[in-house]
């Protein structure tokens, strides 16, 4: 199965992630498919950038996101959901 | 802030206090997103066991923070130091460009500057770009 997570990238104390695409076969080495965005809470107001027709496709094609994933596609309104931006 | 993204920050402050098995559980889950079925099978155990642990791994690093406030305090610095950086900015600006002006506002600006990574604190950015993640990025590749 092909999923959708939101993959921690920065350091310790400054945390930054990325939606990746990848395949639940292989979940530990790391490997995706392909980057869709990346979200940075930290920023003020926070960062929460998504390719919307990247995303798009791949849920079209089946991919299974992350619970958070999914919310975070709402504020983003790469899914539907009316969430305001911001916390 | 996301339950994820607090999870992972508590990790950062407390996970060393956790057992080898939680730390891994807790960073497949929270750091890789990993959905429990797939720590399960990774695991070779019930998604219900997963489940538990970290459950139970939460209500610890909570506990700890309830006592240490650690995050807390971090969180608070950060958006302190994110106002004098901004007002600092702003002070810069209406400088007089006479040299004793200039220096002495240097020299508090490198204050701040050592404070803060004794802190181990960076300002509030107001927009930061993806740039630091690269170097996270090929950190993680080497790290593990």
């Amino acid at each position: 199965m092909v999923r959708i997570r939101l993959t921690r990238m920065g350091a310790k104390k400054r945390p930054f992630y990325r939606f990746v695409v990848a395949d639940s076969r292989s979940p530990r080495d790391g490997r995706f498919i392909e980057i869709l965005g990346h979200y940075n809470p930290i920023t003020n107001p926070m960062e929460l950038v998504v390719d919307k027709e990247k995303a798009l496709y791949w849920l079209g094609q089946g991919a299974q996101p992350s619970e958070t994933v999914k919310r975070l596609f709402k504020k983003a309104g790469v899914l539907p959901g009316e969430e305001a931006v911001g916390e | 802030m996301e339950h994820l993204v607090r999870m992972g920050l508590l990790f950062d402050f407390y996970g060393e206090l956790l057992t080898p098995k939680q730390q891994k559980v807790f960073s497949l889950y929270f750091l890789q997103n990993l959905s429990l079925g797939e720590i399960a099978e990774e695991e070779e155990t019930s998604r219900q066991a997963v489940h538990d642990l970290l459950q139970r791994t939460e209500k610890l690093l909570e506990k700890w923070e309830g006592k240490l406030h650690l995050l807390d305090q971090y969180l608070r610095h950060q958006r302190a130091l994110g106002e004098v950086d901004r007002a600092m900015k702003a002070l810069g600006k209406l400088l007089p460009p006479e040299a004793t002006a200039q220096n002495a506002f240097h020299r508090l600006e490198e204050k701040v500057a050592r404070l803060a990574a004794e802190l181990d604190l960076k300002p509030e950015e107001e927009e930061a770009g993806p740039s630091g993640s690269e170097d996270a990025l090929s950190k993680k590749g080497s790290g593990e």
